[in-house]
């Protein structure tokens, strides 16, 4: 099982969007796949129609007192398995904390998942806390959305030498251009020559769309109810090229 | 894990349509018709998904290709979209998925193998929030064998309810629906093995093991026919796909069909008249020389990505022309093949053949002259031809050791090989687990001799076709150093095996075998032949 986190430290830039659409697209070309909803907001939950609720809360959850595997739930596409989010995740820090090795938690969780599936995405909430330690410990990968601005490009910096700074194995960072709006000459320039600014940066760029933001009306993955748009297309580059470039 | 689709058979569509309308009428959710859906199921010829358990299901949508690997229970194993149907496991891409499936076809062609057509109409149970939490299929559909004479069946009218994993319960309530007030019943068999069972196909057939079941009082000459009928049925299955060079398969199993059918009229002596042994053997003869050619470039070819790996990196795409160049010529072998194929010398052969074991045997006492054998209980011609044969492979190796010649490996080789025929051909009189055994510890041996020889025909071979290629132009200097690299290899690779001899015929040689082989064999009073 290969492990997948949207993160950034900053909020609203397209990680569940990417989460979504990407599992999405990784289920229907036939690899076995499961989300992990890790935002107590519970949006990529909302997407797949799950109610957004973990028995026995949070807490029973990450101290293993209660597997994974009873609390996943089928979504409505073939091969695609959702773990729903629940609101206690607010209190994931605290929860962690009292483990033994708390951010190795996580990744000591995912273990029975190993067999079952072929890929994990970790959709996560905004911030650097516990919990994003602990994903940084269990994913394999970390893919970034990134809006095409100084200031989200400075973040991105910030979260490189974050994680050039630890010691223990980190996860290979992937940042992509989202949101991404052409009439904008500040957009266009940074999208002419991205890996300029990070040595990973994907090429493929998700454009700024309000198809993106149906998918909360819809309460499904992009993909699934607009196939041939433009920004299916770009997730469907997006997921290819991360496919070609972690050779999978 | 989640639990299965539960499928229920039901006597009408009336009663179908009625079921899925109350069940839509108990559980909130939107029916969806859908329209005729064609799918199909490939496999190899001899069934190799089948028989390891699973299906390999196609069913194309649009433009996109969905290829669904499952366990016959419905267990999901792999799922691919592809532009369109493999015909080989390497057409896959790199995968999981090809690998596992290489290592079940192996270098067979994946046939379409049934054909399904089915239509219906989807229940799509539905909780509060517009969530799929069961699904519930009305469907009706009918199945097309693709023989040459394919024909069309109606396959049971099917509900089939569908869980989600995590709505266990939601589930439940539609299996307790079906079960407890429609009072239906789940289908004792898979999907596949209902539409096989409609078709009245039996997947089981040729495996290449021969199914003949002698009883040991049987008199030779009838039993020797009934071995060579059956043999003659494998190289009738095979002959098509050879035709169409579907895969090397077909041609391997024609031909050691063709092997065992001479191999049963020289090995099993005197039951036959002397002139009808004499003409068959010669045809089948001519039959065997005519299919070798093609079967020897097959080969190469198949050897080919273990030549590649051989080799360091920057030689590998040197190889190339050689591939060409065996794709060429075995085109060449095969249409020549074709035309014997379309002999009358074949035809009449076979003609003449069947009639010949179709004839009944002849009555006792008639057959002494020529063909004395003839009357003796099988079981007895059995156990003594084995007892020889399996003598003179003892001493023959017990007489090599590690100053022999090559030629007593190839003699050994031989011998062996004569006993492996006249084990399998008689397989069915004795005990099959100690037949497994001694087959299987022959059968290492042989591997051991038969690559020893191996090895030295292809470096002669590689040689001698370095010599063509260079002569057709084939061939730059990389490629020939690459070939010389190649047989030096293997070279090497024939004296490791010459290495392994004694210990391997040490192996087949124990003292369990041998007692194996006498309890199993030995006769005490001895049959004058
Ligand atoms: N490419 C896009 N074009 C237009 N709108 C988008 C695009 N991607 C995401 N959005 C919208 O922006 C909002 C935030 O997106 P999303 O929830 O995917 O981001 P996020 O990083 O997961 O947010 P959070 O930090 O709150 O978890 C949503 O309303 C979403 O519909
Ligand atoms: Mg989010």
């Amino acid at each position: 099982m290969r492990v997948f986190a949207t993160y950034n430290i900053k909020g609203g830039v397209g990680k569940t969007a990417t989460a979504v659409n990407l599992a999405y697209l990784s289920a229907r070309d036939g690899a076995r796949t499961l989300i992990w909803d890790l935002d107590p907001q519970g949006a990529a939950t909302f997407y797949f129609r799950i109610r957004a609720k973990v028995k026995g809360g949070g807490r029973k959850l990450l101290r293993g007192k209660r597997p994974l595997d009873v609390t996943i739930r089928g979504t409505d596409f073939e091969g695609l398995d959702l773990l729903p989010a629940d609101f206690t995740y607010r209190n994931m820090d605290l929860d962690l904390v009292q483990s033994k090795k708390p951010t190795r938690q996580l990744a000591r969780l995912l273990l029975p998942l190993a067999l079952q599936y072929d890929y994990l995405f970790l959709d996560c909430a905004p911030s650097i806390s516990l919990v994003s330690e602990s994903v940084f410990v269990a994913a394999d990968v970390l893919l970034v959305p990134t809006i095409p601005t100084t200031l989200s490009l400075r973040t991105l910096d910030q979260l490189d030498r974050h994680l050039q700074e630890r010691r223990t194995t980190r996860p290979r960072l992937l940042p992509f251009l989202c949101m991404v709006d052409r009439r904008k000459s500040l957009h266009k320039r940074i999208c002419a020559s991205p890996h300029e600014h990070h040595p990973e940066m994907l090429q493929t760029v998700i454009p700024y769309s309000s198809l993106v933001e149906q998918m909360g009306l819809r309460r499904a993955p992009l993909p699934a109810f607009a196939p041939l748009a433009e920004p299916s297309m770009a997730y469907e580059s997006l997921w290819t090229e991360i496919v070609n470039r972690l050779s999978l | 894990m989640n639990p299965q689709s539960v499928r229920y058979p039901i006597e009408s569509q009336i009663r179908g349509r009625e079921a899925l309308k109350s069940a839509s009428e108990r559980f909130p959710g939107r029916l969806k018709t859908h329209p005729d859906r064609r799918s199909t199921y490939l496999d190899t010829f001899d069934w190799r998904l089948y028989r390891d358990g699973g299906s390999l299901l196609s069913s194309t949508d649009g433009r996109v290709t969905v290829l669904r690997w499952n366990c016959l229970d419905g267990t999901p194993v792999f799922r691919a979209r592809l532009r369109a149907n493999p015909e080989f496991a390497w057409d896959l891409p790199a995968s999981p998925f090809r690998n596992a499936l290489d290592s079940v076809v192996e270098m067979r062609r994946l046939l379409l193998r049934l054909e399904i057509t089915s239509r219906g109409e989807t229940l799509h149970v539905l909780d509060a929030n517009q969530k799929t939490v069961a699904r519930l299929h009305f469907e009706t559909a009918s199945a097309t064998g693709t023989g040459s004479v394919p024909k069309t069946l109606a396959l049971p009218i099917l509900l089939i309810a569908e869980p989600i994993r995590g709505y266990a319960r939601e589930f439940q309530a539609l299996v307790d629906l079906l079960e407890d007030e429609f009072q239906l019943q789940a289908a004792s068999s898979d999907p596949l093995t209902m539409a096989l069972e409609t078709l009245g196909l039996e997947p089981s057939a040729s495996s290449g093991r021969l199914t003949v079941q002698l009883a040991p009082e049987m008199r030779t000459d009838e039993a020797t026919k009934r071995i060579h009928k059956e043999l003659l049925q494998a190289i009738l299955d095979n002959e098509e796909g050879v035709r169409q060079d579907l895969d090397t398969e077909f041609l391997h199993d024609f031909r050691v069909a063709v092997r065992r059918t001479r191999s049963a009229l020289t090995q099993i002596k005197k039951v036959y008249p002397p002139d009808v042994v004499e003409h068959f053997k010669r045809q089948f003869a001519w039959l065997g020389q005519a299919t070798g050619p093609t079967r020897d470039l097959d080969v190469y070819l198949l050897k080919m990505p273990d030549y590649r790996a051989t080799l360091p990196e920057y030689l590998q795409t040197h190889l190339e022309p050689l591939q060409e160049f065996l794709i060429r010529h075995q085109r060449l072998e095969h249409r020549r093949l074709v035309e014997d194929l379309d002999s009358q010398r074949y035809s009449q052969l076979l003609e003449s053949w069947r009639s010949f074991l179709d004839d009944p045997v002849p009555e006792a006492a008639s057959a002494t002259s020529d063909s004395p054998q003839a009357e003796i209980p099988v079981g007895k011609t059995a156990s003594n031809r084995i007892w020889k044969a399996y003598r003179r492979v003892l001493k023959q190796g017990q007489s090599i050791d590690g100053g022999s010649p090559p030629e007593s490996l190839h003699r050994l080789r031989i011998d062996c090989k004569k006993l492996r025929y006249l084990l399998e051909l008689f397989r069915s009189l004795y005990d099959k687990q100690e037949m497994g055994t001694l087959v299987k510890a022959l059968k290492r041996l042989q591997d051991n001799l038969g690559d020893f020889n191996d090895l030295e025909v292809q470096q002669a071979t590689l040689q001698s076709f370095a010599h063509d290629m260079f002569q057709e132009g084939l061939a730059t200097v990389e490629t020939l150093m690459a070939l010389g690299r190649l047989v030096d290899r293997l070279e090497s690779r024939q004296a490791e095996e010459r290495q392994r001899f004694q210990r391997e015929f040490a192996k087949f040689a124990s003292r369990k075998n041998r007692s194996r082989f006498r309890a199993l064999f030995e006769q005490h009073e001895t049959v004058a032949t």
